[in-house]
C-alpha cells in the first residue's frame, strides 16, 4: 500500500492551556487516554497519556479573523441570527453558516453541519516525563501536565466557589492534512496561522495564550507492507518526508477575493 | 462484506487516540470491527449556542478488524475509523495481519431433542436436577408451580436446592458448577422482551392449572431422566407458565428443554472440559 499527502507541521509554545474535554465529569479534565510505559536508561517507568483537543476550532477561528481582516464575508459558526428576545448573534462581516453559494473560503475548507470538512487537524497525545531522555514505542509529547485549585471569591471576600482545572505548558506541534487543498487555499491557511490567539478555557483570565513559531509544508510518503516473521505475519510501515516550498504565501488574494 | 469469500485476514492494531462510536463492534466500509478496550467519554462544545456540552461514547485499546483476503490494500491504507476524524479522533496504528480460515461466528441452531441419548450415572443426576430445579423453594423464589415437589435422591435434592448458592465448595458439590452456568445462559437466550407480571400465570390465559396433579405426575418420573424429559416435553401446562416475573413472556418449559439441550449440544462437540474450569 502506497499513499501520499500534504501537510503543514507547526510548532507553537504556550505557558499555560486548559484544552478541557468539557465540564461533564467531576472535574474539568483533560481527555484521559491511558497508560504507557516509557525507558530511560535501563529503569522503566508509567505515565498518563492525554488528547491534546480544540486545535481545530482554534485555527476556525484564526480564519475567521482573517477573513475579517482583508474584508471577505465567510460563514459564521452557527445557523441561528438571533435570540427569542431579538437579540442579533451574527456580527458584520458574517453569514449564517452554510448559506452561501457559490461556498465561501471557509465553507470548502471547514464544511457545515451537513458537509464533511476537508481538512483534519492531527496532534500527538501529551504526557508529563520527568526525564529529558526517554524512548517509547508510539510517538509522544513531553510537556508539564497538573492541575490547579482555583477559589471563586464575592467582592467581600467570601468564597462562593471552589473548583480544581487540569492545565498544562510547553512547546507542542500539531499537524494540518491539507491533501484536498488548492495552493491557494494553503496559502490562505499558512497566513491565518499569524491569526492565532487562543487555545482552550479561561482566555479572559490570561489563560491559554499560544506563539506559533514556525511551520513547515511537507510531502509525506507512507507505504505499509505486510512481512512473515516467525510463523506470524506483522505489519511494516514506513515514511518519507520532504519539504516543499510555496512562494508568494500573500498571492491567494487576488484569485479567493470574494 | 460478501458471505461467499473463502481467505480472511484478521488485521491487529492499538488506537492512538479513541475512536468515536456507540458499540464496541460495528462494520466499518469493508470489514467487521472489535474493540477490546475500556470505554472514554468524550464532550464537544459548540461555540455561538447557549447549550450544555454533547457526551459521546468513545473506546481505547487494541484493535481487531475482519476482512475478506483480497481486500487486504484497502484495509492497510486505512488510518482512522469513526466520527470526528477530523478533528484528529480515532487513529490507528495496524501491527500484524494473519491468515484465518473460519471467521464468521455462525449462530447456534438449537434443536430440542425428540428424546436424549444414554448417559452415565453422573450426567443422569445432572439432568435430572436441571428438569426439577425451578420446582423446589429456595433463597431467590419460591417453587414456580407454587407447590414444592418432594425429591428422594439426595444429591440431586442438594443441587436443586443450592442453585442460586453461589459460594458453596465445588468439592462437595462437583455438579454444580455446570447446573449454575447452563441455568443462567438458557435465562439470557429465552427472555426477550422486559413485562412484569402479577403471576405465574402466562398474559393470554385465562383456564386454571390443576398444580397439585402437576406436582404428583412429576414426583412419578423423577427417578429416570428419560421419562422426566418426554414428560415435559409433552406436557401444555408447563408451557402456560411463566420462567420470570420480569419477562412476561417467557415459557417454564422452554426453559428447561433449552437448558438439557445446549447441554447435550456441548458434550457432543467436546466443549464440556473448558466450561467446567
Amino acid at each position: 500500500m502506497r499513499k501520499t499527502k500534504k501537510q503543514i507541521l507547526v510548532r507553537a509554545y504556550t505557558p499555560i492551556a486548559k484544552p478541557i474535554n468539557c465540564n461533564i465529569q467531576k472535574s474539568a479534565t483533560m481527555l484521559l487516554l491511558g497508560k504507557i510505559d516509557y525507558n530511560n536508561g535501563s529503569k522503566t517507568f508509567n505515565t498518563k497519556l492525554y488528547y491534546l483537543k480544540g486545535l481545530r476550532g482554534m485555527l476556525r477561528h484564526a480564519c475567521m479573523s482573517l477573513a475579517q481582516d482583508s474584508g471577505i464575508k465567510v460563514c459564521h459558526t452557527s445557523e441561528k441570527t438571533e435570540l427569542k428576545d431579538g437579540t442579533q448573534l451574527i456580527p458584520s462581516g458574517f453569514h449564517p453558516l452554510g448559506e452561501c453559494d457559490p461556498p465561501c473560503i471557509l465553507k470548502r475548507i471547514f464544511g457545515t453541519f451537513r458537509e464533511e470538512s476537508s481538512i483534519s487537524v492531527l496532534a500527538d497525545p501529551i504526557a508529563s516525563i520527568k526525564h529529558k531522555e526517554f524512548t517509547t514505542e508510539v510517538p509522544v509529547q513531553r510537556v508539564h501536565i497538573s492541575s490547579e485549585h482555583r477559589i471563586a471569591k464575592s467582592f467581600t471576600g467570601l468564597p462562593i466557589q471552589d473548583f480544581t482545572e487540569s492545565y498544562f505548558s510547553g512547546y507542542f506541534n500539531f499537524y494540518i492534512d491539507v491533501t484536498e487543498l488548492t495552493n491557494d487555499e494553503i496559502r490562505f491557511l499558512m497566513e491565518s496561522l499569524l491569526h492565532v490567539e487562543s487555545l482552550g478555557a479561561g482566555k479572559r483570565s490570561g489563560y491559554g495564550r499560544i506563539k506559533i513559531l514556525n511551520f513547515e509544508f511537507q510531502k509525506v510518503e507512507t507505504t505499509r507492507k505486510v512481512v512473515r516473521e516467525n510463523g506470524t505475519y506483522k505489519v511494516i510501515e514506513h515514511e518519507s518526508i520532504t519539504a516543499i516550498e510555496l512562494d508568494d504565501i500573500e498571492s491567494w488574494r487576488g484569485s479567493l477575493s470574494t | 462484506m460478501s458471505k461467499l469469500a473463502k481467505n480472511w485476514i484478521r488485521m491487529m492494531g492499538t488506537t492512538k487516540t479513541p475512536i468515536v462510536n456507540k458499540r464496541k463492534h460495528f462494520f466499518y466500509k469493508i470489514g467487521v470491527v472489535t474493540i477490546h478496550g475500556r470505554p472514554r467519554i468524550v464532550g464537544k462544545l459548540k461555540k455561538g449556542e447557549q447549550r450544555v456540552p454533547k457526551k459521546y461514547r468513545a473506546w481505547y485499546g487494541d484493535i481487531e478488524f475482519l476482512i475478506p483476503e483480497h481486500k487486504l490494500d484497502e484495509a492497510l491504507a486505512i488510518d482512522s475509523i469513526g466520527r470526528y476524524i477530523y478533528e484528529g479522533m480515532g487513529q490507528i496504528a495496524w501491527k500484524t495481519a494473519n491468515k484465518i480460515k473460519k471467521p464468521l461466528y455462525t449462530p447456534r441452531k438449537i434443536k430440542t431433542r425428540k428424546k436424549i441419548p444414554k448417559l452415565s450415572d453422573a450426567q443422569e443426576k445432572l439432568i435430572i436436577a436441571m428438569l426439577l430445579h425451578d420446582f423446589v423453594n429456595t433463597e431467590r423464589h419460591s417453587s414456580k408451580i407454587y407447590t414444592e415437589v418432594t425429591i428422594v435422591d439426595e444429591e440431586v435434592y442438594n443441587l436443586v436446592k443450592n442453585h442460586h448458592n453461589y459460594e458453596m465448595d465445588d468439592r462437595k458439590l462437583p455438579l454444580l458448577s455446570l447446573l449454575q452456568y447452563y441455568d443462567r445462559i438458557s435465562a439470557a437466550i429465552s427472555r426477550k422482551f422486559r413485562w412484569t407480571a402479577l403471576s405465574r400465570y402466562g398474559a393470554e390465559e385465562t383456564e386454571k392449572i390443576d398444580f397439585d396433579a402437576l406436582k404428583r405426575e412429576i414426583e412419578l418420573c423423577q427417578y429416570s431422566p428419560y421419562a422426566l424429559y418426554t414428560f415435559v416435553k409433552k406436557c401444555q401446562d408447563l408451557d402456560k407458565i411463566n420462567e420470570s416475573f420480569r419477562f412476561g413472556f417467557s415459557s417454564l418449559k422452554n426453559h428447561l428443554l433449552l437448558m438439557v439441550n445446549l447441554y447435550l449440544d456441548d458434550k457432543q462437540d467436546g466443549m464440556l472440559s473448558a466450561i467446567s474450569r
